[in-house]
């Protein structure tokens, strides 16, 4: 396969998690403007581990993650009481304050005379973990599938369990959850924790991928896109948020006839879809329908 | 069994319930009536912890529970239907149900996660059950946006009656039904509502409240105006005023 592409499958893979992220707050019915932030917190803190104090990459990641779980958390206490469009300015708010400490935020060692570690606005270079262990660019992408595959299926799991039902009960109406005796601010602080994980775990990749990372990376755009691929996508699977960024990264950015275009193009797209599929392609009277057809196919052949 | 003392309300200076007493003993079936606006609704979401009650209080089973959240009182064992309607529109008809049902308190943090297979099969057999005597078997797997209404409140009944509770709100179970779906509706609650259940129903339709209550307590601009068998309640001067007013009261 040759860089480019390996570089747009990569791309795909690492922002899914993103989308990911952003559709388990759509499905608790919470529209967030900033999972960039997790997203951010874990690419720095898995970067800082691996190239500061030398930690490997797997470790790296699950702290960056497991920080990015808890940064979440602590934000979902904080702002999840907040309803509907008071939320999202929230965290709308949050990520961009997220973005701006990455600007003034100061930390370097010096490794073999050369300074290392995030510099503020300039950036943070040399997160060289993958060069120094010669792993390919093609290895690195069969990592992140890998453990994309992991957590798509943890996420399938979920979504069968109860818990996931109690989330989709939340995004359809979070009075009548309570009426069934569930404690839902708890629950929706669950669910932003487990979206900060998700996030925190396409950071991590991401770090290790560009090997620099600045705080423009993770502007407010980042995160209205890993919205609106689950918009798009269609809500009604955990596969929806993923076709949204096949769609959008896949498709627009990878044909390089319309690359100047591709932002007007998306937006179009977006919005003709939210007309005529306001949940998306894959929603859930979609979903339903296939799951009654293969029922059905599936008892005939009996 | 629910014992309500001295209870007021108020929406921005208008009050909604004043200096409300009501006493529901087990097995009652109470029947709430009043004009539009008369604070019947904001009773059942005082009980139920939506709106933290301004004065008095509330006692279920000897145990105050106005002050509590409203997830800690529903766990007590109250479960309620709703005026406008509320079912999860994209769920199918099954798993209306049976989400009441996996929501109940004895389910284990760790069954949140992995289902218990035996408790499954039981709750689904129940949930047939239920949808069995509200006859909406055939529709198990529909999705509950497409239903009728008339089906979709019998959904919401089963969906109370799920969760086992002692005490049932039912909040115009036959709201928006022609005369012929609301007698249906009537004899529903009758066979499986009030049977082992403690009811208080607010209804509009007096032959429904009539047939079905053994009580009846009558609201007007938040105050309880009468309270007693249907018959005599009915007839009450103050009653017949509040809902055919003043110059109503004359004719009839």
């Amino acid at each position: 396969m040759d860089d480019y592409v390996v570089s747009i499958l990569s791309n795909i893979g690492m922002i899914s998690f993103l989308a990911l992220s952003a559709y388990l707050l759509l499905l608790t019915g919470e529209i967030s403007f900033g999972q960039q932030a997790f997203f951010a917190i874990s690419a720095y803190l898995s970067g800082i581990a691996t190239a500061m104090w030398g930690w490997p990459l797997w470790s790296g990641l699950l702290l960056g993650a497991l920080a990015a779980a808890a940064a979440a958390t602590v934000i979902g206490v904080l702002t999840l009481r907040l309803r509907g469009l008071y939320f999202s300015i929230a965290t709308l708010a949050f990520a961009e304050m997220v973005r701006l400490l990455f600007v003034i935020f100061h930390y370097q060692v010096v490794i073999d005379g050369e300074p290392v570690g995030p510099d503020g606005a300039e950036g943070f270079r040399d997160i060289r973990w993958v060069f120094e262990n010669n792993i390919s660019v093609t290895e690195y992408m069969v990592i992140i599938y890998t453990v994309l595959v992991i957590v798509l299926t943890l996420f399938f799991l979920l979504e069968r369990s109860r818990l996931g039902s109690i989330f989709r009960m939340l995004g359809e109406d979070t009075l009548l959850t309570e009426m069934q005796g569930l404690n839902v601010i708890r629950f929706k602080v669950l669910a932003s924790g487990i979206a900060g994980f998700i996030a925190g775990i396409g950071g991590g990749f991401y770090a290790h991928f560009a090997t620099y990372l600045e705080p423009q990376n993770f502007s407010v755009m980042l995160g209205v896109h890993a919205l609106v691929y689950g918009l798009i996508g269609g809500l009604g699977t955990a596969l929806g948020p993923l076709i949204g960024v096949g769609l959008d990264i896949g498709f627009l950015e990878a044909i390089r006839a319309i690359q100047g275009y591709r932002m007007i193009v998306f937006g179009g797209l977006v919005a003709v879809l939210l007309i005529f599929m306001p949940r998306g392609i894959l929603d859930e009277e979609r979903i339903h329908w296939f799951r009654l057809t293969w029922r059905r196919w599936r008892d005939a052949k009996r | 069994m629910l014992s309500v003392e001295g209870l007021s309300h108020h929406f921005d200076g208008v009050e909604a319930l004043v200096d409300l007493n009501l006493q529901v003993a087990k097995g009652d079936v109470v029947g709430l009536i009043g004009p539009n606006g008369s604070g019947k609704t904001t009773l059942f979401n005082v009980i139920t912890g939506i709106y933290k009650p301004a004065g008095g209080r509330i006692r279920f089973h000897d145990r105050q529970i106005s002050g509590l959240k409203p997830h800690e009182i529903i766990t007590l064992g109250i479960a309620r239907t709703f005026q406008n309607l509320r079912i999860y529109k994209r769920m199918t008809v099954s798993d209306n149900v049976w989400v009441a049902q996996h929501s109940l308190p004895d389910v284990s943090l760790k069954e949140l996660f992995f289902a218990r297979p035996d408790k499954e099969r039981e709750h689904r057999e129940e949930v047939e059950r239920l949808l069995e005597l509200v006859f909406l078997a055939e529709r198990r797997d529909t999705l509950a946006q497409n239903l009728t209404l008339q089906d979709q409140r019998r959904l919401e009944l089963a969906r109370a009656l799920a969760r086992s509770p002692e005490l049932l709100l039912l909040d115009e179970p036959a709201g928006g039904m022609t005369p012929a779906e609301t007698e249906k509706m009537a004899a529903l609650i009758r066979d499986v509502a009030v049977p082992g259940h403690t009811c208080i129903i607010i209804e509009h339709k007096m032959d429904m409240i009539a047939s079905l209550c053994s009580r009846i307590c009558v609201l007007n601009f938040g105050r309880k105006i009468a309270e007693g068998r249907p018959d005599d309640v009915l007839k009450h001067p103050q009653v017949l005023e509040a809902y055919l007013g003043h110059e109503g009261m004359v004719h009839a």
